[in-house]
């Protein structure tokens, strides 16, 4: 019940900006963002349903991404979700914030 | 952000079908996951958690837990019937009490004209000649329009019979300057007003037009007869529009010019030039203040009359010509207080029911916050409850006011006829004005129980001991309440009681004549266009059947009636008598023939009464009341001494009893009598004293007028003591609802102190039942409880007196023969609350001295 939804908590608001990006190749469903999330952080990063789920809601109604039905490899019916354009803005947006906000934290921890 | 808003209210329809889908992408989610060999449910975390998180993010999550709240409080309000039924119906009438005296409040003070920004609206303080109307209409440059206004009923027929209507004289601007539209036809315009003596029109209200003609777009350009008069109607102004007055309504509007056919009685004045009798009234011109409309007509003003050095003063004209704010602008105000006290006891009332409510449900509180609700939610939740019971309360109260209101419209319009009926119809102010009301009782009765009731240092916990630490301070809070009812009621009932002294001294005063079976037939021959010479004969002719009518004992035609509208005064000189100034050289005038003093129940102190010997030609005589004789005479006996009026004499023939001709409350004024034969011939109002039941008299007199001209309306009859009743309009209603609020605010603190003592009693029967068992007696035990009853009552009185002494001075100019701070009505609403609170005490204190102690000590 108290059980951590992932290994490494991330950084508040990080997760929207890091689904957006997972998106912007294409199209992919739920469970397919978190498995190509772990992949590719080389499993550092393990988004939880508890989280994952709320995130893509939000990004729904927001407008930043848009989700249709479809079939998955395993022949489930699947929600496969896609970038709309105001979600390519904001990935931008969200992607030049992060990189600001990284590049401050380094100056800080690497000042004399 | 409104994007989101909008996305959200589309999704609201799709609810059920988004939780489908959320469901089948997670279970996707959990195979797929278990396929490619992760665990599941340690991986994946609170699944109905990550569910509900997910599904609140379209939702509305505020407006769902009201939702939800209100859900679960209905189902609780309807398991105690008897509880939410008391609490509706107290705010019922609380609330539905504020609500009707406020659509008064409104349609008296707040209410503006319905025209197009009525704000740039001024009135006049002034009553000008239609010459200077005319003037001022046309050079001054601050106004958007500029009119002179007079009302008067007239006679409207299209023909047939004929019926009183509310007609209004106008000058050219009129309805310029209110910016109304026709609905058909054309209004009245500068040229009309001009060239009418030649070619009368008249514009229709929409209402008449509607009750009248049905409607019909074909009126315009048809004849109707006004006063006898035929006139061609131009057109019907626009649906809403009512005229001048706020609440009132116009039915014809005429020009001013016409006047002559509304006021034949004067017939020749020269009512164009020389006579003041037309209300001025204009629209600032954007941007130009109130002010400086007023320098500017100030000179304007003395340019074309350099005679008049008076100041002119414009006021704010948004309400119209609003006669009703100084008659019952105060009354309607004091009222508005009571009535807001009224629905605080009734708060303190809910409050207290709803302390002893959140008692019953201290368990289940405890039990709740223990496993993880907030405080807030609770709080939120018990507030949804009050403000249900509020909407309620509100939705009942608001047709209790409609009821309240047209019950109220129709004791104030009796006497009245139609068309001077007042109107207060309550608009979208009064709606909201209720609806503001029920939330602000809502959290006025409901923040303080649920407060105390979710306090987790006052909460029994989950123990059953019942002597838990919340009891002291719940019961304080809950004795506080009761006090503070009693303070308010006491406020209440001695602000009643000021009132009904007030009404009852006002039926007590003597009035100087009798007005009970006194029929005053008003019927103007000169309104169907007879002329002056035909309407004397006429007058007569009724005057002299109606005398030998059965059951009639003495009649009179006279100008003048008491608590009439006619009222005549007139500058007067009188040798050896010098005058302060100009206003205390002046008298009533009233034009009578012979009998008049017998048929009103007067008497001749002194001299002779009028005979058919004084007439047109006879030298001009007078008889004077008392006032007049202290005033003009130093009290010495004036018969035989002349005095002058209008450059001529007149001799004073004899002195009567004083009477109180101008409402109870006024006093009698400096009066002149005249022979009617002397003075005016028309306008006349026939008195007709009987012997026995005046309603079987009346149908014969209006077969004599019927007699001699069908087509002659009859513009009142009546019985004087029905004006007497009617000027007593207003206290009679402030009387009658004041104590109708205080005996309801005395029921409400009686409710309380019950409640109070019988929840205190029920609290400590063991301990009642202990005090038997060693011996106590049923006296010992019910003193134990009224001392606590008695407490609670003296110190509600203590505050309340004070604070009713000090608030009724607010009451001060409405009373008569009692003085604000009268400390005999405060004695008799002390002891009738300390009667209240006895009966209140008695019942909880007959129980508790009959508790069984054997029964008691087994309790809980």
């Amino acid at each position: 019940m108290g059980e951590r939804s992932s290994p490494t908590e991330l950084l508040p608001g990080t997760l929207d900006l890091l689904i957006l990006r997972t998106l912007a190749p294409g199209r992919m469903h739920g469970y397919g963002i978190a498995q190509r999330l772990k992949e590719v952080s080389d499993e550092v990063l393990q988004v939880g349903e508890s989280s994952l789920y709320p995130a893509l809601q939000r990004l729904l109604l927001n407008g930043w991404v848009k989700a249709e039905w479809g079939v998955s490899d395993s022949n489930r019916r699947a929600r496969y979700y896609t970038l709309t354009a105001a979600g390519c803005k904001q990935l931008a947006r969200e992607r030049e914030q992060f990189s600001r906000m990284i590049a401050a934290i380094h100056r800080v921890l690497e000042m004399a | 952000m409104v994007n989101v808003f909008f996305r959200k209210l589309m999704l609201l329809w799709r609810r059920r079908r988004l939780d489908r889908e959320l469901a089948e992408e997670m279970e996707t989610h959990r195979i797929l996951l278990a396929r490619d060999g992760g665990n599941s449910s340690k991986l994946m975390g609170n699944i109905t958690l990550a569910r509900e998180e997910s599904r609140d993010m379209w939702t509305f999550q505020a407006l769902e837990w009201i939702l939800q709240d209100a859900r679960h409080a209905l189902r609780g309000l309807r398991r105690s019937p008897a509880f939410t039924a008391i609490a509706i119906a107290s705010l019922a009438l609380g609330i539905g009490a504020n609500t009707a005296i406020f659509s008064f409040v409104n349609a008296i003070l707040l209410k503006r004209l319905p025209v197009p920004e009525p704000e740039r609206l001024v009135t006049f303080t002034e009553v000008w000649n239609l010459d200077t109307v005319d003037k001022f209409a046309k050079q001054a440059t601050a106004f958007d329009g500029m009119f002179g206004w007079f009302a008067k009923p007239v006679s409207f027929s299209t023909g047939e019979t004929a019926q009183w209507v509310m007609g209004e004289l106008v000058t050219g601007q009129y309805f310029q300057t209110f910016q109304v539209k026709p609905a058909v036809g054309r209004l009245l315009n500068e040229d009309d007003v001009r060239d009418a003596r030649g070619n009368p029109a008249c514009v229709l209200s929409y209402e008449l037009w509607q009750r009248e003609f049905s409607g019909d777009p074909g009126v315009v350009g048809r004849s109707v007869f006004l006063n006898g008069h035929a006139y061609r109607v131009l057109g019907v102004t626009a649906r809403g529009f009512y005229g001048a007055v706020l609440q009132r309504r116009f039915d014809v509007a005429m020009p001013a010019t016409r006047v002559g056919d509304v006021m034949p009685a004067f017939g020749g004045v020269d009512w164009l030039n020389r006579l003041s009798w037309m209300s001025p009234m204009a629209r600032l011109k954007p941007g130009v203040t109130r002010a400086e409309a007023q320098q500017q007509a100030q000179v304007l003003f003395r340019q074309i009359d350099p005679d008049k050095q008076r100041d002119l003063l414009l006021e704010d004209g948004s309400q119209g010509f609003n006669s009703m704010r100084s008659e019952f602008g105060r009354p309607v105000v004091a009222l508005m207080a009571v009535v807001a006290l009224v629905l605080l006891v009734t708060c303190a009332n809910l409050a207290n029911l709803l302390l002893a409510r959140a008692q019953a449900r201290a368990q289940e509180f405890a039990v709740r916050l223990s496993i993880g609700a907030s405080r807030a939610r609770l709080i939120r939740q018990l507030l949804v409850e009050s403000l249900l019971l509020a909407i309620g309360g509100g939705i009942a109260g608001v047709m209790l006011a409609l009821w309240i209101n047209s019950t109220l419209l129709a004791f104030m319009n009796t006497g009245r006829s139609a068309s001077m009926a007042i109107h207060v119809a309550p608009d979208a102010r009064v709606l909201a004005f209720s609806i503001l009301l029920s939330c602000a009782t809502a959290i006025l009765f409901g923040l303080l129980p649920a407060w105390q009731a979710t306090h987790p240092t006052l909460l029994p916990g989950l123990k059953q001991d019942s002597a838990a630490s919340g009891y002291t301070s719940r019961v304080m809070l809950r004795r506080s309440l009761v006090v503070i009812q009693i303070a308010l009621s006491l406020v209440i009932v001695f602000g009643a009681g000021l009132l009904t002294r007030t009404l009852r001294t006002l039926g007590t005063v003597d009035l100087g004549f009798q007005p009970d079976r006194v029929i005053a037939l008003q019927v103007d021959p000169a309104a169907n266009g007879h002329s002056s010479a035909e309407v004397t004969t006429i007058l007569d002719h009724i005057l002299q059947r109606a005398q030998a009518l059965p059951g009639v004992r003495a009649a009179s035609l006279a100008a003048g009636t008491p608590n009439g509208s006619m009222e005549i005064t007139s500058v007067i000189e009188v040798p050896g008598y010098n005058a302060k100034d100009a206003k205390s050289a002046g008298a009533v005038f009233n034009f009578i023939s012979p009998h008049y003093f017998e048929t009103l129940g007067q008497s001749l102190l002194r001299g002779r009464f009028f005979d058919e010997r004084d007439n047109r030609n006879s030298p001009r005589v007078a008889i004077v009341n008392q006032k007049f004789v202290r005033h003009y005479f130093a009290g010495l006996d004036p018969v035989g001494r002349k005095f002058l009026e209008g450059g001529g004499e007149i001799e004073i023939a004899g002195v009567v009893s004083d009477s109180r001709d101008y409402g109870v409350r006024t006093g009698p004024r400096d009066t002149v009598y005249m022979p009617e034969k002397q003075g005016q011939t028309s306008g006349l109002t026939l008195l007709v004293r009987t012997d026995g039941d005046p309603q079987r008299v009346i149908p014969s007199l209006l077969g004599i007028v019927q007699s001699i001209d069908p087509r002659m309306p009859v513009f009142s009859v009546h019985t004087l003591d029905m004006d007497v009743e009617a000027g007593l309009t207003t206290e009679r209603i402030l009387g009658y609802l004041s104590t109708l609020f205080a005996a309801l605010a005395t029921l409400l603190a009686g409710i309380g102190l019950y409640g109070v003592l019988a929840y205190s009693i029920a609290r400590r029967t063991r301990e009642i039942g202990i005090r038997f068992a060693i011996g106590a007696q049923r006296r010992d035990v019910a003193g134990l409880f009224a001392r606590e009853s008695l407490i609670l009552v003296l110190v509600g009185l203590i505050i309340g007196a004070p604070v009713a002494l000090i608030s009724a001075r607010a009451l001060r100019t409405l009373l008569f023969g009692v003085g604000a701070t009268d400390p005999f009505t405060l004695l008799i609403s002390v002891i009738v609350l300390a009667l209240a609170a006895l009966l209140a005490t008695s019942i909880p204190l007959w129980r508790a001295a009959r508790v069984n102690p054997e029964i008691a000590l087994r309790w809980e």
